[in-house]
């Protein structure tokens, strides 16, 4: 009788509990949905359509040129920015090819003649990433380098004494349907763009990313760095969702080429030591 | 409409056509942007790398002299993509590229299409 009576009062609290239970599952599942979903594999637009004809051109530049198929339009935009003088001599010897205050001399983007990665800005623009969201945490999983941004959602700020990093330090919050991603701390080596745009310890890199459709994400990143330009200048990025399944993979290219001898640092040190080697590969 | 590709395997190795209509837009850096060549040769090495897959192969003259090329496809990913693998050339196998050669003679080649050993033959068809 008083095993029945203690599995009937189980029973009831049971009972009593459950709709609680089901009430703080429903509102933690209504808290998620009000944060916009960005979760997927997103990818640049633009370049060669992907036809029998271009599927595996090595370059899609010289296919374009040598079988006359027209690339799609690049959604990407940007801003000229205005340089402060040292910013603009220094732009202007990237372009030419020397830079030749660095030791050694930095005659490509370190990101190809050393291996480093090529930054928060520029591999936003350039490649493929997963972003996956967290209540704490975005995370930037891209298929570069093994690549990866943390994005500190907790509330946090920059560190006092925030150390330069390849990719720098990031914190976020929403701000209705949009993500904003304050970056700072990014080393002096990286290059803002692939264009070669220089940068100092102010940086400070702004992204506000939207999901604009449901295949289609715009990210809009504005450059703050009043140490090199005279005013803020902007980037509009575009991508596009990749269909569903395991399109990140594994890319490491430093080290397969580094072991071909081939990559651009193999071949330039072979160059010193005035040896041949095969080219190069362009990329 | 959107367009996708269509990959089956290739029976055999067969000549492409290159047609003469390929024509040129601007000068490139290393390569020939002007016109493409054909080769055919025998695969010594395929390395399913970044960024660029390479596959070396070797090419018989009419003298029987054997001169080593090298050529450049796309990056695994985008091979991936349609239909290619580690195993979709090997060495021994006969292939033919279509490609941008360097300007300066050298036996480098940026590939435009390739048939030969296990590789898919791409045909497109509306989605």
């Amino acid at each position: 009788m008083r095993n029945c009576f203690m599995v009937s009062f189980v029973l009831v609290a049971v009972l009593v509990v459950s709709p609680g239970i089901q009430a703080q599952t429903s509102a933690e599942t209504g808290a998620a949905k009000a944060i916009p979903d960005f979760s997927g594999i997103w990818e640049s637009q633009g370049g060669l359509p992907r036809t029998a004809d271009t599927a595996i051109c090595g370059i899609q530049g010289l296919c374009g040129a040598l079988t006359g198929i027209k690339p799609e339009p690049n959604p990407d935009t940007s801003e000229e920015p205005e340089m402060l003088p040292w910013a603009e001599a220094q732009y202007k010897a990237v372009r030419e090819g020397v830079l030749p205050t660095a030791n050694p001399p930095q005659v490509l983007n370190p990101s190809w003649t050393g291996c480093m990665p090529e930054g928060p800005t520029e591999i936003m623009r350039r490649r493929a990433f997963e972003l996956r969201q967290f209540p704490d945490m975005v995370l930037l999983l891209y298929d570069q380098n093994h690549g990866v941004r943390r994005v500190y959602m907790d509330g946090r700020g920059h560190p006092a004494n925030l150390q330069p990093t390849w990719m720098g330090h990031s914190i976020g919050r929403y701000d209705g349907d949009t993500l904003v991603i304050e970056t700072a701390g990014i080393k002096d080596e990286v290059w803002v763009d692939i264009q070669g745009h220089p940068h100092t310890d102010a940086l400070r890199v702004t992204e506000r990313i939207r999901r604009v459709q449901p295949e289609r994400l715009e990210i809009e990143m504005t450059i703050d760095d009043p140490k090199t330009y005279k005013k803020p200048w902007k980037k509009k990025l575009v991508k596009g969702l990749q269909e569903p399944g395991p399109r990140i993979w594994d890319e490491a290219e430093c080290e397969e080429l580094l072991q071909l001898g081939t990559h651009y640092s193999a071949e330039s040190q072979s160059e010193r030591r005035n040896e041949p080697t095969s080219p190069a590969t362009t990329y | 409409m959107k367009r996708k590709l269509v990959a089956g395997l290739a029976g055999g190795a067969f000549l492409l056509m290159v047609s003469s209509s390929l024509s040129a837009h601007h000068a490139g850096s290393l390569y020939d942007r002007e016109k493409a060549v054909t080769v055919t040769g025998t695969v010594t090495q395929y390395l399913m790398i970044n960024p660029h897959a390479q596959i070396h192969f070797e090419v018989k003259d009419a003298n029987g002299n054997v001169e080593k090329w090298v050529a450049e496809t796309a990056g695994p990913q985008r091979l991936l993509r349609v239909g290619w693998n580690k195993n979709s050339l090997k060495p021994g196998d006969t292939i033919t590229v279509v490609g941008a050669q360097f300007k300066d003679g050298r036996k480098y080649l940026s590939i435009i299409k390739l048939t030969g050993g296990n590789v898919p033959v791409l045909t497109e068809g509306a989605e």
